[in-house]
This record gives C-alpha cells, sequence and structure tokens, in this order.
C-alpha cells in the first residue's frame, strides 16, 4: 500500500467530527490563508489551488495540528514554494513576501515594526479576535467584510476590533509610547 | 475609540505591516470560500447533497454570528423541513379548498339559467307518448274509486237553507 492509499484510507475513515472540526477550522482561517496566498500567488485562480491544496493537507492531519494559525501559515508557505518550484519559477520573491523582517530592513523601521508586533501578540487575543486583526489592519478589509469572513455582524465587528485596538494601544504605552501619533 | 482605529490602521500603513487586498480580491476571496471548500470534499469523496445542506445551514446561521455544531445544524434543518413540508400542506389544502368553493358557487347559478332558458325548448322537442307507454302509465297510475269509464263523483254541494 503507497502513501497516496494510505492517506486516502485515512481519510475515509474521518469521521463526521473530523469533517466537522475541518469545517469549522476552514471557515475560520480560509479569509486570511486566501489573503496571504492571493499576495504571493500570480493571479487569483493560482491563489485558490493553493490554498485548497493547504486545506486538502490539514484535513488528512487534522487531529494532529494544534495551532492552526501557524500550521496553516507554515504549509502555506512550503505549498507556494512547491508550486513555484513545479512551475519553474524564480522562489526567491516568495521567500522574501513570507519573510516579515526583510521588509524591515529596507524600510529602517525594524525596531518599531518588532514592537508593534509584540503589542499585537500580547494583546490577549482568541483567535477569531486575531483573524479579525489580521483582516482588518493588515489586509485592509472592510468592517462588512471582515464580519462576513469571521461569522460576526457588522455592528459586532467594529465594536471587537475596535477593543482589540485599545488593547495594543494599552501593551503600547507600558512600552512607552503613550499616543499613536508619536509613531506617524 | 473609532479614531484609535483609524491610527492604528495609519501606523500598520507605515511601518508597511499590513498587505491590504482590494475590494475586489476581497470580493472574490470571500465568493471562492464555499467553491473550495466544495472542491477539497469531492476530492476526498466526502461530498453528499445531505452533508452539504448541513454545511450551508451552519454557514448561514455563522454568517449572522451563530456558531453551530453540525448536530444543531441538522435539528435546524430537520424543523425547517418540517415548518416547510407543514406550511406546504396547509397552504395546498387551503388553495384547493378554495378553488372548489370557488368553481361550486359559480357553476350553482349557471345550472338555474340553463334550466329556466332550456327546460320549454326541450319539452317541445320531446317525442309523442308511444300508446304502449301510456297504458303502462295508466296501470301505474292510482286506481279512482267507482267502475271503469264512469266519471268520478263530483263533490256535494250544500245549498245554504233559505
Amino acid at each position: 500500500m503507497n502513501s497516496d492509499s494510505l492517506i486516502n484510507d485515512k481519510i475515509n475513515r474521518a469521521s463526521e467530527r473530523d469533517l466537522e472540526k475541518f469545517t469549522g477550522v476552514y471557515m475560520d482561517y480560509y479569509p486570511l490563508i486566501m489573503g496571504a496566498a492571493i499576495k504571493r500567488a500570480a493571479n487569483r485562480d493560482e491563489a485558490e489551488d493553493i490554498c485548497q491544496e493547504v486545506f486538502s493537507i490539514l484535513l488528512e492531519k487534522i487531529n494532529e495540528v494544534h495551532d492552526h494559525k501557524s500550521w496553516l501559515m507554515g504549509t502555506l508557505k512550503l505549498v507556494t514554494l512547491r508550486h513555484y518550484q513545479a512551475l519553474n519559477r524564480d522562489t526567491a520573491d516568495i521567500e522574501a513576501h513570507f519573510d516579515d523582517a526583510n521588509l524591515g530592513y529596507v524600510n529602517g523601521f525594524r525596531d518599531t515594526r518588532i514592537m508593534i508586533a509584540e503589542a499585537m501578540d500580547a494583546a490577549e487575543c482568541t483567535p477569531d479576535d486575531r483573524t479579525l486583526l489580521d483582516l482588518v489592519a493588515v489586509r485592509g478589509f472592510t468592517y462588512e467584510n471582515a464580519a462576513k469572513a469571521v461569522g460576526l455582524s457588522r455592528r459586532q465587528a467594529r465594536y471587537r476590533y475596535e477593543r482589540i485596538v485599545e488593547r495594543i494601544i494599552e501593551k503600547l504605552r507600558r512600552k512607552g509610547v503613550n499616543d499613536l501619533r508619536e509613531l506617524l | 475609540m473609532t479614531e484609535n482605529a483609524e491610527l492604528y490602521s495609519m501606523v500598520m500603513g507605515k511601518y508597511r505591516m499590513s498587505d491590504t487586498l482590494t475590494a475586489e480580491e476581497q470580493a472574490f476571496m470571500l465568493e471562492s470560500r464555499k467553491r473550495v471548500l466544495r472542491a477539497i470534499l469531492k476530492k476526498y469523496r466526502k461530498y453528499s447533497t445531505a452533508l452539504w445542506f448541513v454545511i450551508a445551514v451552519a454557514i448561514a446561521f455563522r454568517n449572522i454570528g451563530i456558531k453551530l455544531s453540525f448536530i444543531q445544524a441538522k435539528v435546524a434543518l430537520g424543523v425547517a423541513l418540517i415548518v416547510g413540508a407543514a406550511g406546504g400542506s396547509a397552504a395546498s389544502y387551503a388553495g384547493a379548498k378554495y378553488i372548489y368553493e370557488h368553481v361550486r358557487q359559480r357553476d350553482v347559478p349557471e345550472v338555474r339559467e340553463i334550466i329556466s332558458l332550456e327546460s320549454p325548448a326541450c319539452l317541445k322537442e320531446l317525442p309523442a307518448p308511444r300508446p304502449a307507454a301510456i297504458e303502462s302509465a295508466g296501470e301505474r297510475a292510482p286506481k279512482q274509486p267507482g267502475t271503469a269509464g264512469q266519471e268520478p263523483p263530483r263533490s256535494r254541494v250544500t245549498v245554504p237553507s233559505m
């Protein structure tokens, strides 16, 4: 029995509970992964293929993955590289896209970037909050689209986002940034 | 609070921590979500119409901020089907009843009209009764007292006395 048939057998035995778990994770993180894939792939169709591949692997390993976001982002990077290698494209650009620190050196804002990133990490966000934060603050989603993506009403999404930002500002204040205007 | 959110977005932009998607890309992403999920389930032969209905119900509730498990989604779907079937049956019954009564009310005056208009004409066109029929009718008629061929006795007339 080869590895493909083993994987298929494993998935065929996946219970409804596993499918339910997979569907939940998929709905939570699809916007995040697809958003990242769109930015790294050449076009939307390619991004969709990459995204499908990432979540297919997740379905195979749904019971083995615990930190879904980190695992999905890591798998996205691997799948994108594999995809580009298969097409004989230069993968250096893709690696740079995934490596945030590179951008920090280019802009000369490395320390501030790290401080903001730490404040975001320390803001005690639930996975849903973190997704909402990424969608609105990083991907520039409107409240309406972000609400659809994370399964909230528009008003709920806005209120929750503002609460997260307040927590981040509080963390920045402890690091000596009294007003966000100081960073502009 | 809203001002802080806007300032935060500006900070994210300034430090290149954001990589925004256009409105078109956002719409494409939201629109492709179900399609990709369906493709994955089909790829692993986990797709079935019933399961898809359950997932669709769960997603629909999720979009209004309520997260349902598959079991809850199945219950919701079952309730919706029962209510739909009951409503459909009630509507069919009410519709059939209305049509039946409507047709009946319309037919009754027409029948009366037909009778009143056509009866004389029909009588005129009736063929003359045959002698055998007359005889049999006479046999069936109640017998009058007295002998046959005699006129029936006239009723008594009382003359008032002068």
